[in-house]
Parts: structure tokens; C-alpha cells; sequence
């Protein structure tokens, strides 16, 4: 069958809308597509059209895919990504074409159970084969997909095409294919149940499962209700140490072993100190004897430094007022070249520590980026600073405590393991007009997110929940979601009775393709049955007709052969004997014709202008030699050579047969059997009646004698089918088929609209 | 064609295209024929007059080929007679043979055959 561009075009937006449609019924995290109709469109038309439609399912599958990640993650790794997933469903429809065509063709599977089961499996499970495991290669060679998330992938891709072919290609395949008899009633028979409950199916699966979203999200957004303080609770620790230290040298100074004693455990408790230094203020004055003390204890072997804002490198600080060089900082190694370095040379912390000092408050600076960055500290840290006066007092300002922090691993120290592991979120400050980002965390593979605008794009909105964490005049905003570790297992209980459901949908699907049109199904083979026993009750008959004139032929060209041999042969006699054989062909021509008609299925055969005499004629011959060897008489009314009807010859004789047929079951074997054949018009319509020499018909036998399965006849003598199917027949002609019970003997008349009428309706 | 002499037949067929060709053939032949166009109206004939040998189709209306079996067995003839069948017929040669047909030969026939069943009948009569 040829598959035009309009054709490939609707056959891709169905496979598109039926593919998106499906995508949608997975529940989050989103791998689990438990119905994946668009396999189902892919199988049935390429069972229809064969592998011509690859274009459309290629098309079809790559728009989707395309779509599913637009905008996003679209990019080069999506193009190739929908790209391959495309050729695997065109491949999968290929398999299962390769695997079914013959059946699909033969419409086998639509009759025996056994065939039927073999179908459903093969298109579904064998051939979802295919695109699971080369789709799920596909995505995990582009890394889409991680290893240890392979074998779950691939279950539910194989599950989700599996039975969204078996749903959906018996029930495309019983909309589309070209209608045969036994499908005409059986369509709505399937596809409506099938397609009722299916859907039924699927919205109490959509209710269901949102309503066991809805009891997930609130479990999530009840666990980081519980959990947000935690960031702020360590900050507090920080805040807590940082002042202890403030305090302890608001009190006296220390030596270098008390602050590195008093700091050392603050490493072990907490994390993510980068450093922790003590910078006195030195008024320039002070600075020469400063200098030497601190080089005479060890502290320092350069004096008070500054960076070169050329060359970077570590100078001599340049003259100033005051200066607050790095005395102490711990852990040491990790800062002892820094050790005399002014950081009043930086004028935004020179600024930093006038206001800590104004304002008597701990400062804490926006992030920046740490020198020393690490890949699991991360690179932003911030500076928190304690101004610290001599006795407490505000009076006599003494210098800075500091503290480094690595933003990263104090709030990765501050979440729990679970946390950690079913958290995904950013981190932003936000106490400047313009956000900066701290870090994100993420447990799932993917492009990072790392704006709150890509979170919402990329997560549902629901599941988002944004913390803000105050301190010391600082805001950040952590956005929390739910990583794919979060949602439990159980989420899938409902995908999995949504599974077996759909399998109870695809047993429904078997069993009414196997019983809904029984009935069409059996009165079919009955209708062929009854051909046949009519068939095999003529065949002897029919013998009988064609050897007589092919013994005719025979013995004619003997008695030819005979007079020929003779001296003074009578030409005469053989010119008429040979017209004998002419006109015995004729006979025999006649016989096969009538035998031809008899035989086949008519039912789609075109109308055609047919000859009422002709039809009678022919008929007739098959059943005359029956007839007579009966001893029925038989005979034919005059026919108008000019009467003419629009139908389908051999279907109309097949119900003259029919009629002639009952005729003979009911007069052989009476004495004075008879049977009248005869046409006439009458007005628009024609009237052919058989009449035997029965009585009648019993009025309670005339009320159903044209239903079906009715029969008066000897159980295996008859199906009760006949009159029925003949009548049938009748309709589809605009005609009727009916018993005249004003008739003194049996008498059925078959009526039938002239050519002439039969064209005015049309043309009305 | 081999000649046939002091030879009485009685020919039985519906057909009579068929029935004047065979009478046709057999009176060349120089045999007398008498034809019938069904069972009863051959046995009517069978009740007055003597023959050598008959020659009937089966299927026939108004008395078939069984019937006329029947019929001569009721007058005690010892008359050959040839059966002509059509195939796809009630019965097999060797049940019409078991009624009391000599010879059974099928539509369309073999002429030979049909010399060679003559001759094996009717030696004396058949021309050399």
C-alpha cells in the first residue's frame, strides 16, 4: 500500500502526541513510563504499510524527544540523543514488522487464541527488546544516563513499549486495517471496552499517584522544614568560637601557643575553617618595634607586608597610619607566608574593619573566591571579622580577630548524610541586589543547575523549597529539592498495579478479539459452508451436465469419423452434427459460468447492470440435472429477455440457489414435486419468486422463518442460516427477500429495484 | 468401426441429442435400435420386445438406471445390460455392477472400450 506525505506527516503527529502523551504518565523522578502508546502506533502502521512508514516513526519519535528536552538541555548531546532513540523505534517497528507481517497480513492472529497470545507477545515484549536496550546504550554512552541506573532504565523503556504495544496495536490495527467482514462489528466490540478501560485505568493511576506525589512532596517539605536550621546552627558554632576568641583577647594578649591552643580544637569540631588569624592594629609608630619583637619571637622573618599590585608578589608594606599584619593564624602551614601580611593594604578590607570597629559588630564579608580552592571545599569562602577592644571596651580598639570559611564543606558538614544524599540544591547569596552563586549540590546526572530560573524550569515548582539563612547581616537562599534518591521505593507500587492493570487491559484486548463477532465470525463460516454443501450437492449434478455433452461431443465426432469413412457420405449429416458439437460447447460454457458464479465470495464485487433472464438461465443449469434426477419438475415462466437490475450477479444467484435449494428439500420425494421459477416487473421494482408445490408455510413458521438459525430441516440437514444471509443479501441490494403468504403454495419473492431507480437514488 | 449384425438394442437416455447420436451410430453399424428417454418408458418397452442388449444412463427423470435394474430383474431377463455413468454419481461402477449391470462405462466413453465389452458379450455378432 502506497503511504502518501499527508499520510507519513499524520502518522508522525500521532506517534509525536501519543509519545508525549505517554512521557507524561511517567511519575517523578521521571524514568518510569509504564505505558508508552507510541509504540503501539509505530507497530501497527508499519504492520499496515510496511516499512515505508520508517520515515514517519523516525520523524515522529525524534520531534518528541526534541520537544522533551526543549529548552533546557537542548543542545548537541539532545540532537544526538533523539536522534539515536529515533532509528531505535524505527528498528523495534522493523523487528516486529519482520517478526508479524506474515500474520498481520493472513489476519491469522485475529482468529485462533494461541495466535493471538503469540502476536501480543511478539510485538510487545520480544520486540520492546530493540529500543530498551539500544536507547538505553545510547543514553548511557552520552552520559544521560549513569551506570548503576542502566538496568532500572532499561526495565522500565522495555515495560513501557512492551505493553504500550500490546495495548495499542490490536486496537490501531482493528481502526485502520482494511475492513473485513468479520472486523466490521467487531471494531467498536474492542476498541470501545479496550479503550474505556484503559482510560479508566489511567486516570485513577494519575489520581492515585498524585496523590501519593502529594504525600511525598509534603514528607519533603516536612524533613527540610526540619532540617533548614541546620545551616544556621553551624554558622552559630562559627559564631560562638569566633567571639570566644574575640573575648579571650579582649582580656590579654595572647602568646602565639595560647591562640594556637585555643584554635586547634576548633579545626577538629568543625569544618570548613580555612583559617583563623588574630591581626593587632599597629599604629605606624609602633611599627619598627613591632617588626622586631614578633622577628625576635619567630613570628614573623619579613615584617609587615603588602602585594605588589604589579608583580603580586609579597613587599614591604608601604607607609601608613595603622596597620593590621597577620600575627597569628592557624592552621599555620596553610598560611605562613601570609604571616605579616597588612590587609588594611586591601582597601575593601581596610573598609571591612573600620566598620567592624564603628560599629563594635562582627562583619561578614560577601563571598569571594579562595586562593587555595579545592574540588570538594569548593572555591567561595567568606571572612567573617570580630573587632576586639581592649577590656571589651569600645574605647581602645586592639585589633581583628578573622575567620577564613570554606562556604561548601561547612554546609555540606552541617547536613546529615541522609540529607546529603536525597538533597539536591543551590546556594545563593542574596543580600546584594545582584545574587551570587555560592555552590550547588547535586546527586543526580544531568546538566548542573545553578540559577533558581533553571530550577524551575527544569524541576517541578512543587517540589521546591527555599530557605533563606540570616546571619550577620548576610542573607543567602538555599533552594532545596528532592534528588532522585528522595523518592522511596514504594512510589513504585502504584506503577507497578498500573502495569498489571495494563496487562488485564491487553487480556481484555485477547479475549474480545477472540469472542466479540463470534457470531460474524461462525455465520461466515457458515456462509461458506453453506456455499460448499450447496457446491457439493450440485457437484454431481453438475457431472452429470457437463459429461452428457462432453459424451455428446464425443459421439459426435465418432459419428463423423464414421460417415467420413463411408463412400457416399451425407454432408449434411455431418454439417448438422457438427453444429451439434458447436452448440454443446455453448452448453458446457454456460455450465462452468454458472459454476463460477456460485463459487466465490461476492460480497465486494462492484455492482453491475445484470440480465434477469441471463441470471435465472444460469442458475438454473446448475440445479436443473438436480431437479430432474428427483424427478422435480421444473419450469420457467417467460422472461422478458429486456428486464435488468443493478447487483452483484453471483450474490443474487447464490440467493436464487438458495431459494431453489429450499424448494427441493421440501417437495423431493412427494408425489407431484414442482418447481415455478419466474420474473416479472412490477412498476420500478422486479419480482423473482420461487414457487413449489408445497402448501405454504404455518404462519408461526412464517413469523421466523427469516431468522437466523432457524430451521424447520433435519438437524444436519440445514444451518437455519441460508434464508437469513439471502435476505441480507436482498437489503444490500435496496431490495427485500420475503414469503408470499397470499399464495396458495410456497411461494418466496425476491424484489429488486430496476437499473432505472436504482440510478435516481443515487443521483439523489 | 466394427459391424454388428442380427443385433437388437434398446438405447436409454434423458438426453436426445445423446440418444440420436448413439441410435445414429449403432443403426451405421447395422444393428437394430429402438431408444427410450427414461427407465419406465424402457422397461415398457423391455415388457413387449427382446433385445440383445441394453444400453441405459442412470440419472434420468421418470425412472432412473436402478429403477430399470430393478425392473428387468422383475422379468427374469438375463440381458446384458451397459450401464452409461456420469461420475459424481449415487453410487460406484462396483456397487452398479453389484445391482446388476454387466458393464459400467463413463461419460465421456472410450468407443473402444466399449468394442471390447461388445465383443466379449457378443462374439457371434461382432464383425471380425
Amino acid at each position: 500500500m502506497a503511504v502518501n506525505f499527508g499520510q507519513q506527516f499524520l502518522i508522525s503527529i500521532l506517534y509525536l502526541v501519543t509519545g508525549w502523551l505517554g512521557l507524561h504518565l511517567a511519575i517523578p523522578p521521571g524514568y518510569a513510563t509504564a505505558v508508552f502508546p507510541a509504540t503501539g502506533v509505530a507497530m501497527a502502521f508499519i504492520l499496515l504499510f510496511g516499512p515505508r512508514v520508517a520515515p514517519a516513526i523516525f520523524v515522529g519519535s525524534f520531534a518528541m524527544n526534541l520537544l522533551n528536552s526543549w529548552p533546557e538541555q537542548f543542545g548537541m548531546a539532545s540532537l544526538i540523543a533523539a536522534s539515536g532513540i529515533a532509528l531505535g523505534a524505527v528498528l523495534q517497528a522493523l523487528a516486529g514488522w519482520l517478526l508479524l507481517r506474515k500474520q498481520a497480513q493472513s489476519n491469522v492472529w485475529q482468529r485462533d487464541a494461541r495466535a493471538v497470545v503469540g502476536f501480543l507477545l511478539m510485538c510487545g515484549p520480544l520486540a520492546s527488546l530493540v529500543n530498551a536496550s539500544w536507547s538505553v546504550g545510547i543514553l548511557y554512552s552520552l552520559g544521560k544516563i549513569p551506570l548503576d541506573e542502566v538496568a532500572k532504565n532499561w526495565l522500565f523503556w522495555w515495560i513501557g513499549d512492551a505493553v504500550g504495544a500490546m495495548v495499542f496495536t490490536p486496537l490501531l490495527l482493528a481502526i485502520f486495517e482494511k475492513p473485513i467482514r468479520e472486523w466490521t462489528h467487531r471494531k467498536t466490540l474492542l476498541v470501545v471496552p479496550s479503550l474505556v478501560l484503559f482510560s479508566m485505568l489511567t486516570f485513577f493511576y494519575v489520581l492515585i499517584s498524585q496523590h501519593l506525589n502529594e504525600k511525598i512532596r509534603n514528607e519533603f517539605h516536612q524533613r527540610v522544614k526540619n532540617n533548614a536550621h541546620l545551616v544556621s546552627s553551624y554558622l552559630q558554632r562559627y559564631e560562638i568560637a569566633l567571639a570566644g576568641l574575640q573575648h579571650a583577647l579582649e582580656n590579654r594578649i595572647l602568646t602565639r601557643e595560647e591562640f594556637a591552643s585555643y584554635v586547634e580544637p576548633l579545626h577538629v569540631r568543625l569544618s570548613g575553617i580555612q583559617s583563623l588569624q588574630w591581626n593587632p592594629r599597629v599604629l605606624h609608630k609602633d611599627r619598627a618595634k613591632i617588626e622586631r619583637e614578633a622577628q625576635k619571637l619567630g613570628l614573623m622573618n619579613k615584617g609587615f607586608l603588602e602585594r605588589d599590585p604589579k608583580s603580586e608578589s609579597l613587599i614591604p608594606a608601604t607607609e601608613r597610619a595603622e596597620y593590621f599584619p597577620i600575627l597569628y593564624a592557624e592552621p599555620a602551614s596553610r598560611v605562613a607566608e601570609l604571616i605579616g601580611y597588612d590587609i588594611a593594604s586591601v582597601p575593601s578590607r581596610r573598609e571591612t574593619v573600620e566598620r567592624a570597629w564603628k560599629t563594635a559588630t562582627a562583619i561578614v564579608s560577601p563571598p569571594f573566591d579562595l586562593i587555595q580552592n579545592h574540588s570538594f571545599y569548593g572555591k567561595k569562602g567568606f571572612v567573617w571579622t570580630f573587632p576586639v577592644f581592649a577590656n571589651g571596651s569600645r574605647k581602645h580598639f586592639l585589633g581583628i580577630v578573622i575567620g577564613v570559611f570554606r562556604i561548601q564543606e561547612f554546609v555540606m558538614s552541617s547536613l546529615g548524610e541522609s540529607m546529603i544524599d536525597e538533597w539536591n540544591f543551590i546556594l545563593t547569596d542574596t543580600t546584594a541586589s545582584q545574587s551570587e552563586f555560592l555552590f550547588a549540590h547535586s546527586n543526580d546526572p544531568g546538566p548542573k543547575i545553578t540559577t533558581y530560573e533553571q530550577l524551575k524550569a527544569n524541576v517541578n515548582p512543587t517540589y521546591i523549597s527555599s530557605n533563606v539563612i540570616h546571619f550577620a547581616g548576610r542573607t543567602w537562599m538555599m533552594d532545596i529539592y528532592p534528588s532522585k534518591k528522595f523518592f522511596p521505593g514504594h512510589d513504585l507500587t502504584a506503577l507497578f498495579i498500573f502495569v498489571i492493570g495494563l496487562i488485564l487491559v491487553v487480556l481484555l484486548e485477547s479475549l474480545l478479539i477472540l469472542t466479540a463477532g463470534r457470531t460474524d465470525l461462525i455465520e461466515l463460516k457458515l456462509v461458506q459452508s453453506e456455499r460448499m454443501k450447496a457446491l457439493g450437492e450440485m457437484a454431481g449434478g453438475i457431472a452429470h451436465e457437463v459429461n452428457n455433452p462432453l459424451a455428446i461431443i464425443s459421439q459426435s465426432a465418432i459419428l463423423i469419423k464414421t460417415l467420413l469413412t463411408q463412400n457416399n457420405f451425407d454432408s449434411k449429416q455431418i454439417v448438422s452434427t457438427a453444429q451439434l458439437i458447436e452448440t454443446t460447447t455453448h452448453r458446457i460454457a454456460k455450465i462452468i459460468k454458472g459454476l463460477r458464479t456460485i463459487a466465490r465470495d461476492a460480497e465486494n464485487d462492484p455492482m453491475e447492470v445484470v440480465n434477469i433472464d441471463q441470471l435465472v438461465d444460469e442458475t438454473l443449469e446448475l440445479c436443473r440435472s438436480r431437479l430432474k434426477a428427483h424427478a422435480i419438475e421444473l419450469s420457467v415462466g417467460n422472461i422478458s429477455p429486456n428486464l435488468t437490475a443493478s447487483g452483484r450477479r453471483a450474490q443474487l444467484s447464490q440467493v436464487l440457489i438458495n431459494l431453489l435449494n429450499n424448494a427441493f428439500d421440501a417437495v423431493q420425494g412427494k408425489p407431484g414435486a414442482r418447481v415455478e421459477v419466474n420474473a416479472i416487473r412490477h412498476h420500478d421494482t422486479i419480482e423473482i419468486s420461487v414457487t413449489d408445490s408445497g402448501l405454504g408455510v404455518a404462519d408461526a413458521v412464517a413469523d421466523k422463518i427469516m431468522e437466523p438459525f432457524f430451521t424447520t430441516k433435519e438437524v444436519g440437514k440445514g444451518t437455519g442460516l441460508g434464508l437469513s444471509i439471502a435476505q441480507g443479501i436482498m437489503r444490500s441490494h435496496n431490495g427485500t427477500l420475503s414469503l408470499d403468504r397470499t399464495s396458495k403454495n410456497t411461494r418466496f419473492v425476491m424484489r429488486i429495484p430496476t437499473v432505472k431507480e436504482n440510478k435516481q437514488k443515487k443521483a439523489a | 468401426m466394427k459391424k454388428l449384425n442380427q443385433f437388437r438394442i434398446l438405447i436409454v437416455d434423458d438426453e436426445p441429442d445423446l440418444l440420436h447420436l448413439f441410435s445414429l451410430q449403432f443403426k451405421l453399424r447395422g444393428a437394430d435400435v429402438q431408444t427410450a428417454q427414461s427407465g419406465n418408458k424402457a422397461l415398457e418397452i423391455l415388457k413387449t420386445t427382446e433385445f440383445d442388449l441394453v444400453i441405459s444412463d442412470v440419472r434420468m427423470a421418470n425412472g432412473d438406471g436402478v429403477t430399470l435394474l430393478k425392473g428387468l430383474k422383475g422379468l427374469r431377463s438375463t440381458m446384458p445390460v451397459f450401464f452409461f455413468m456420469t461420475g459424481f454419481s449415487d453410487f460406484t461402477n462396483d456397487e452398479a455392477k453389484r445391482m446388476g449391470a454387466n458393464e459400467v462405462l463413463n461419460k465421456p466413453f472410450d468407443q473402444l472400450l466399449l468394442d471390447e465389452y461388445l465383443l466379449k458379450y457378443f462374439p457371434n455378432k461382432v464383425a471380425a
